[in-house]
């Protein structure tokens, strides 16, 4: 894509066609003939491309190998073949893709001079559906995984996302499986990129658990899908999906609302997740005692700043956009590196236990200068690392602290323990430890 | 027999129960025949005169081999195997549970005896399997693990020796309310032996009748469960071409 190239968006709109003929079928004389071996030409290049073997099989069409070194194809069943699909991927190849970290259609194939399908880059690796569910599993087969890798990850996943929205276009079916990541470098691909939304092309495609409470309560009455297949989604949409997508890979899978008191076959709790967009079990400490013990582990030792982002999300319906996780998980990355984090096993992508006090641990180190340690503003430095909501009017806080501990040298407001260690060189330091 | 389950893995488990035929018919070679050396006794499977041999590749061993790679396929996908729990009862005259419910790491290798001059009591074995995986549900139920709905998929290749009027009449229910995929795999070219086989489900028996079918129709069914799993399917036509 070129940098300037922005698509027109249509956030929240009804979906209407410039061109009558969306639903019309692109049908073949020889439909049985487009299979494994059958000879296609590129539309860019006019080279030919023959069909490989098959590689993956989804509701739309199949993925096939192809004599393109380092290519494959993506071929659509006869019945999704239509002409909105292919006025949806020439729009899309109207822009050259410059992030290495989307899956992007390259060129239109043709099959008996008639739009079949696309080619696109091969994504080698795993979904990142590997990297959830089975700790057991996880570190047998992925050597080197913590959750230091985790936080890089989720880096690359949300620039990746940062990347196409500054473009307008919405991922819109964003779920774990439509992110592949390589087991060595950990360097990850967003596939199935065809079904975004771009321009007048809405994403019509879901997966259950991604789906916003505003989009489900929309579509109340008839399925959210009919609900995609005639409104353009929102951004706030998006950044829901998305938000989910980084709640559920920190936390091993887990839904923002997953109740752990069902099993039986039949039951899943995605159909009430609109009755449950207020149950998100955690406040920054407080658990509902019907989650597992593993569940509020791994919650447990998450930095505060990404708890309140969450209960913000799933709680109280702010919708946190990618610059705003990008910034919480450049900090995340940065108190990793500066092992800031006391406990072991908050480096684990699956701690066991649950932490008995939040394993990050801020402080501050003033010099003493001619005119003398200004407490208040030591404090205001850790305040703002915190990025809590009930810490936003900063100067009145951090005074109110710093008077604190001038008179004693521990102060606990809230969930925080402040602590005050002079003279350490020419400097005096401030510690602020989170308590459950 | 069941093994407990992993409390650590939270993936919703797909239950799978091979209810397989381990009759005298399953003796037969089907393959190797140039290793072949006849012992001049005769034998009777299902009631037919057969010679007893030596050597060569039997059905069973075809059986063997296509769900050892099966396994290996589940084992490949890293959601199938978080999420595939299998177990296998063998049946002739009498049915037996050969591995209770586990993940596929934990599998044995498949090696079932055809029993000389056995029967093929599939109603026994069938309900057998139903309780069997009627035990998983409700582990599944105590731990909290959801689960999506158990498949259970007969292999055989003769007429039942019992009566299965009643059995039919029970799949056939747990079908209609969705609790259940019944898949039947017909071992054997014989229409009658395939017609017979009928009714047991909703869909037609898959008719397997050498080595290369038995393969596809184990890489469909690992294909199957992991396009449940990953939510890209979730309709199933055993008579299509699979």
């Amino acid at each position: 894509m070129e940098s300037e190239a922005k698509f027109d968006t249509y956030y929240g709109q009804r979906v209407k066609y410039s061109f009558e003929n969306a639903e019309e079928k692109i049908s073949l004389e020889n439909e049985e003939g487009l299979t494994l071996g059958a000879r296609l030409c590129s539309q860019k290049t006019n080279e030919e491309i023959v069909i490989g073997t098959l590689i993956e099989e989804g509701g739309e069409g199949k993925i096939y190998a192809s004599n393109k070194d380092g290519y494959v194809l993506k071929i659509y069943n006869e019945n999704h073949r239509t002409v909105l699909k292919e006025k949806k991927l020439l729009k899309m190849l109207e822009m050259k893709n410059e992030s290495k970290s989307v899956c992007w259609p390259e060129d239109i194939v043709t099959y008996e001079g008639k739009f079949v399908g696309f080619l696109m880059e091969r994504a080698e690796g795993k979904s990142l559906l590997s990297l959830v569910s089975n700790p057991t599993r996880i570190n047998k087969r992925y050597l080197g995984f913590d959750r230091s890798t985790q936080v890089e990850i989720l880096i690359k996943i949300i620039s990746a996302f940062k990347y196409l929205h500054s473009k307008g276009i919405l991922v819109g079916d964003i779920s774990l499986k439509n992110i592949k990541f390589n087991p060595e470098s950990f360097d990850i691909r967003l596939v199935d990129v065809d079904s975004a939304q771009i321009g007048e092309f809405p994403c019509v495609v879901t997966t259950d658990g991604y789906d916003s409470p505003e989009a489900i309560r929309k579509s109340f009455g008839g399925s959210v899908l009919s609900f995609y297949n005639e409104n353009y989604r929102t951004m706030d949409m998006e950044n829901y999906a998305l938000s989910t997508l980084i709640y559920r890979f920190l936390m091993n899978g887990y839904k923002p609302y997953d109740y752990r008191d069902f099993g039986r076959y039949g039951y899943d709790n995605d159909d009430n997740e609109l009755s449950l967009a207020s149950s998100f079990p955690y406040g920054e400490s407080v658990y509902k005692t019907r989650y597992s013990a593993q569940e509020k582990a791994i919650w447990s030792h998450l930095p505060s700043f990404l708890k309140t982002a969450f209960v913000n999300t799933f709680k109280k319906g702010v919708r946190y956009e990618d610059e705003d996780w990008l910034r919480l998980f450049k900090r995340y990355k940065e108190l990793i590196e500066k092992n800031s984090f006391k406990d072991e096993e908050s480096l684990s992508f699956y701690p066991l236990k649950k932490a008995d006090y939040l394993s990050l641990r801020l402080e501050a180190m003033e010099p003493i200068t001619k005119r003398g340690f200004v407490m208040w503003q030591t404090v205001g430095k850790i305040l703002g690392e915190l990025d809590d909501t009930r810490f936003k009017s900063g100067g009145r806080h951090a005074r109110e602290i710093a008077d604190a501990l001038q008179k004693n040298d521990e102060y606990i407001i809230g969930r925080y323990r402040f602590k005050l260690i002079y003279n350490i060189g020419v400097s005096n330091k401030i510690t602020c430890e989170y308590v459950l | 027999m069941t093994n407990k389950i992993d409390l650590n893995n939270k993936a919703r488990r797909v239950p799978i129960c091979f209810c397989i035929d381990t009759s005298s018919s399953m003796g037969i070679i089907v393959d190797g025949f140039e290793t072949i050396k006849e012992t001049g006794n005769k034998i009777y499977t299902d009631q037919i005169e057969c010679k007893e041999v030596n050597g060569g590749i039997t059905l069973m061993d075809k059986v063997h081999e296509a769900i050892e790679n099966f396994y290996k396929a589940i084992l490949d996908e890293d959601i199938s195997s978080d999420s595939c729990e299998i177990a296998i009862v063998t049946f002739n005259d009498t049915p037996s549970i050969y591995e209770g419910f586990s993940s596929v790491e934990e599998k044995k290798e498949p090696k079932f005896r055809p029993i000389p001059k056995s029967n093929t009591n599939i109603s026994s074995a069938i309900s057998l399997s139903l309780s069997v995986i009627e035990e998983r549900k409700k582990e599944y139920e105590k731990n909290k693990i959801s689960y999506y709905k158990p498949w259970l998929v007969i292999f055989s290749d003769g007429h039942s020796s019992d009566d299965v009027s009643l059995i039919k009449k029970e799949l056939s229910r747990l079908e209609n309310e969705n609790l259940l995929y019944v898949c039947t795999v017909a071992l054997t070219e014989n229409e009658g032996l395939i017609n017979s086989l009928k009714g047991f489900s909703k869909n037609a028996p898959i008719k397997c009748k050498d080595q290369n079918e038995i393969k596809r129709f184990f890489d469909f069914l690992s294909k199957s469960i992991y396009l449940e799993i990953t939510g890209g399917k979730t309709d199933y036509s055993f008579d299509l071409d699979f």
